[in-house]
């Protein structure tokens, strides 16, 4: 009796179903490569997503930095102009301003010597 | 519970002087409520200079006080170095006055209100031209009518002095707004007639009204420690 290891120790499988095994095993194989290729493609699309967002990210940083550069510009503008404002170059000193209340309480002096001499009273504020 | 009620009075007995010039200085800083207040240190001061004027042979021709505290007063005749002299110096001495006449006592208290009543009514119907002053003068007439008509109340006292307070504390102050370097008011007046600059008179004038102050502190703690009230 001869017994063929082989055929004893392999499965014995039915022609059509080693076919349909087959084909299971293709399409098994087939759907793993479609998996890969979504997996793949979805990896690709995070990359690229994930890329967007750095892109995005890049571009709020460099918006970021553009208004810290305007800020700081602006404030240097504000501080010259605090400065000028603080120099007040269009204001009289406070000599001219004392000055001019001389000039004017000579003239308010004048009135009121002027009204005194005229109706004979003196004034008293 | 009668020990800490005799230990409060005897407080503000002790104190009494200054609890009022503390009340008088927070109240002239309160806006609006403080103008009327100030109003009788400008007619003292302006009813001063037409007092001077009557008592050295001139006569007075008119009042007239503004709502910003501002007051003029016209004059025919008379010392023009002693009217213009006695402006500041009148509020001072009508402040100290006024303070002592009134005193603790409500009858002295009641006879100084009289008194100015009818001098303002005086000055309302003689020296007043134009409305404003008589608005003013009235409302300083009305304001020691309520004394009067609350003259039995413990706090009469209180109130005249506190008027008096405020008059003298408004006559120290006042002259120092002549420094304006503007040569106008009453300093430049009597600088112009005695050549004396005008900052020498507005320390007279200041000082005038410290000593005042000093002799009413003084007063209030002779009186609390052992010394008799007005």
């Amino acid at each position: 009796m001869q017994v063929a290891s082989n055929t004893a120790y392999t499965p014995q499988v039915n022609p059509a179903l080693n076919v349909d095994t087959q084909t299971r095993v293709n399409r098994q194989g087939e759907q793993l490569l479609v998996r890969e290729q979504e997996q793949q493609a979805q990896q690709r699309q995070q990359n690229e997503q994930n890329a967007e967002r750095f892109d995005v990210d890049e571009q709020a940083i460099a918006l970021v930095e553009q208004e810290q550069q305007r800020l700081s510009a602006q404030s240097r503008t504000n501080d010259n102009n605090s400065f000028s404002t603080n120099a007040q170059y269009d204001q009289p000193s406070q000599q001219n301003q004392t000055a001019v209340a001389a000039y004017q309480s000579v003239n308010d002096q004048q009135q009121r010597d002027s009204i005194s001499q005229a109706f004979g009273v003196d004034l008293y504020a | 519970m009668v020990k800490s009620t005799n230990s409060s009075i005897q407080f503000h007995e002790k104190y009494r002087f200054w609890l009022l010039v503390i009340t008088a200085a927070l109240f002239m800083e309160i806006p609006f409520i403080s103008v009327p207040f100030k109003w009788f240190e400008t007619y003292f001061h302006e009813i001063s200079h037409g007092i001077a004027a009557v008592v050295s042979g001139g006569e007075i021709v008119s009042i007239k006080l503004y709502f910003n505290g501002a007051g003029l007063c016209t004059t025919r005749g008379g010392s023009q170095f002693l009217t213009a002299f006695m402006g500041y110096t009148g509020a001072s001495l009508w402040g100290l006055i006024l303070y002592k006449l009134s005193g603790y006592q409500k009858y002295s208290a009641t006879i100084v209100t009289i008194v100015l009543t009818l001098l303002m009514a005086i000055s309302l119907l003689l020296w007043s031209r134009d409305p404003l002053t008589i608005f003013i003068i009235m409302s300083l007439i009305g304001i020691l009518l309520l004394k009067l008509k609350f003259s039995h109340s413990f706090y009469l006292p209180w109130i005249t002095q506190f008027i008096s307070v405020v008059v003298l504390l408004n006559s120290v102050k006042s002259p120092l707004y002549l420094l304006d370097g503007r040569a106008l008011g009453d300093g430049a007046t009597l600088a112009q007639i005695t050549f004396i600059p005008e900052i020498i008179w507005v320390v007279i004038w200041f000082i005038i009204g410290m000593i005042s102050l000093y002799f009413l502190a003084r007063q209030n703690k002779s009186s609390t420690f052992g010394g008799s009230h007005v």
